[in-house]
């Protein structure tokens, strides 16, 4: 079982001269690099855009339905390189509200866990094809007000890897933290992320 | 093992409408549209890439749809059969579903001790579906219908027909580094210890049988995979040594190739590993875009408009 150092590839605008930052988290066996170079595709002007790097290509061992204890300390230590990047972030004079999170397959999983463990004000939140961790969730380690933060989330019907009823039921957890969501469910769609996702990402990066 | 062909690198092949071969390899089969390009000698065609996730060496497809093209001739010279490699137990589930989508399918059959499942596909390409010897590790690409307990891996093998083996026997054991490892009847097998997947090429030899014609449903080339330029070069020389015609290295964007056709009469090409597909769009979002190469940019809006729809 493994934890994670932290690395952390920067792209965009310099963290000081930067009004807003984004956090990208990549997927399983992807890399930092990888989701990074979505930047193309985003507008992120005047952006500072960070992304750190799992060990092992991984934020955790097994599939983020698994009970916690199986992916620990993996996640754990994954949620703490996601709170140093934030913390470091705010240290360089970006207020949580510029802060956004954007997340693909695992990447978009520890977006929403660590967001929704954290609720609070964010410039916004996009999680493609994700949902809250663990075997069955735990209330009581979902706490904070989103405070209207727009939040999207997007995911296939039937998805290969993450099952429709628990993105339902993270969505029904941020709404009660009162997230602004919105939640797309493409039917037959394979694990990736379209055109149309990636607009709807823009609309709330550009809010 | 820096300097050896790591076995099968891409297959391409001829289909005719463009959609029917999108709808069939991304939905019916399951894999990934990893790369939209054109053809770069004739822009006004696609080329469509198919494979796993990252669109690794060995389970990439290609095709070059011509609409109306007519039907090529399975025969001599050809490659005649492209193998993928499918988890063990999943042939129930591909009969089936051959069943449900009009594919045309045999029922399994054995070869080697592997079972397999040979279905055409809609322009008549010859695939099968076999379920290999050794544990194949390779993480496939999922979608929703098709998920990983059923999922084509990448290839197992590839066949070529011939009226006589030998010359194109020998330019596998001795330029390629197969080497022999069983034989049945006229089906001779090769495989090269340099990979563990994609690495089995067989030779069937049929006499009598008429050269095949290569046009729609058929094999264009096969592309055999080496790390970098630096080993492509090194097997230019070596090739062009034998007194074998062969292109000066070509940059086909995802990867760079050499060309030259063997002795037996299909067209083999040497790709390399580099730079691969995500150099001009991210691993996520492989496939979503149509990508030109710099020479036909000034064309996009033309194109655009002028390829078929996909969806």
């Amino acid at each position: 079982m493994y934890s994670h150092t932290k690395q952390v590839i920067e792209a965009g605008l310099p963290a000081e001269k930067a009004k807003k930052a984004i956090i990208m988290l990549h997927g399983r066996g992807a890399s930092a690099s990888g989701i990074i170079s979505l930047k193309d595709h985003l507008d992120l002007e005047g952006f500072t855009i960070v992304a750190p790097q799992a060990t092992e290509h991984s934020w955790y061992p097994y599939s983020f339905l698994a009970p916690v204890q199986n992916n620990q300390p993996a996640l754990d230590s994954a949620l703490e390189v996601i709170g140093s990047v934030v913390d470091d972030l705010k240290q360089q004079g970006i207020a949580q509200e510029n802060i956004y999170f954007l997340g693909f397959s695992q990447g978009a999983c520890l977006t929403l866990e660590y967001t929704t463990r954290n609720a609070g004000q964010y410039g916004g939140i996009i999680a493609l094809t994700g949902g809250l961790i663990g075997e069955k969730l735990v209330n009581e380690n979902y706490q904070g007000d989103f405070n209207n933060t727009p939040v999207l989330i997007t995911t296939g019907d039937p998805d290969p890897h993450v099952p429709v009823s628990r993105v339902n039921e993270s969505v029904d957890i941020l709404k009660e933290l009162k997230a602004d969501i919105t939640l797309k469910i493409y039917k037959g769609r394979p694990h990736t992320i379209t055109g149309e996702e990636l607009a709807l990402a823009n609309a709330i990066l550009t809010r | 093992m820096e300097n050896t062909i790591n076995g099968i690198h891409h297959i391409t092949a001829i289909a005719g409408n463009a959609k029917k071969n999108y709808d069939f390899y991304t939905r019916v089969l399951g894999l990934r549209l990893v790369k939209k390009t054109v053809n770069f000698d004739d822009p006004g065609t696609y080329h469509l890439y198919y494979g796993d996730g990252n669109g690794t060496p060995g389970s990439i497809l290609t095709f070059f749809p011509w609409e109306g093209i007519s039907a090529g001739r399975r025969g001599a010279r050809q490659v005649t059969e492209i193998g993928y490699s499918v988890p063990e137990g999943s042939l129930d589930f591909w009969l089936k579903r051959f069943e449900d989508n009009n594919v045309i399918y045999n029922k399994p059959a054995e070869k080697f001790g592997e079972q397999y499942l040979t279905f055409l596909d809609p322009d008549g390409l010859k695939f099968e579906l076999i379920v290999p010897k050794a544990a194949d590790n390779r993480t496939p690409w999922e979608t929703a219908e098709v998920t990983a307990a059923n999922a084509t891996k990448g290839f197992h093998s590839i066949t070529i027909t011939s009226n006589k083996i030998e010359a194109t026997a020998k330019i596998l054991t001795d330029v390629l580094g197969y080497r022999l490892l069983e034989q049945h009847v006229n089906r001779y097998r090769f495989v090269t210890d340099a990979v563990e997947n994609a690495a089995i090429v067989d030779l069937v030899e049929v006499p009598g049988e008429v050269a095949g014609h290569v046009a729609g449903g058929s094999v264009h080339h096969v592309a055999f995979r080496v790390p970098n330029e630096k080993v492509l070069m090194e097997y230019r020389e070596k090739i062009a040594k034998l007194g074998l015609h062969i292109t000066d290295k070509i940059d086909r964007n995802y990867f760079y190739s050499l060309y030259f056709r063997e002795p037996g009469g299909v067209l083999f090409e040497i790709a390399t590993d580099n730079p691969g597909f995500a150099v001009d769009e991210p691993v996520e979002l492989l496939g979503t875009g149509l990508k030109l190469p710099a020479q036909h940019e000034h064309l996009r809006g033309e194109l655009e408009k002028a390829l078929p729809s996909l969806i």
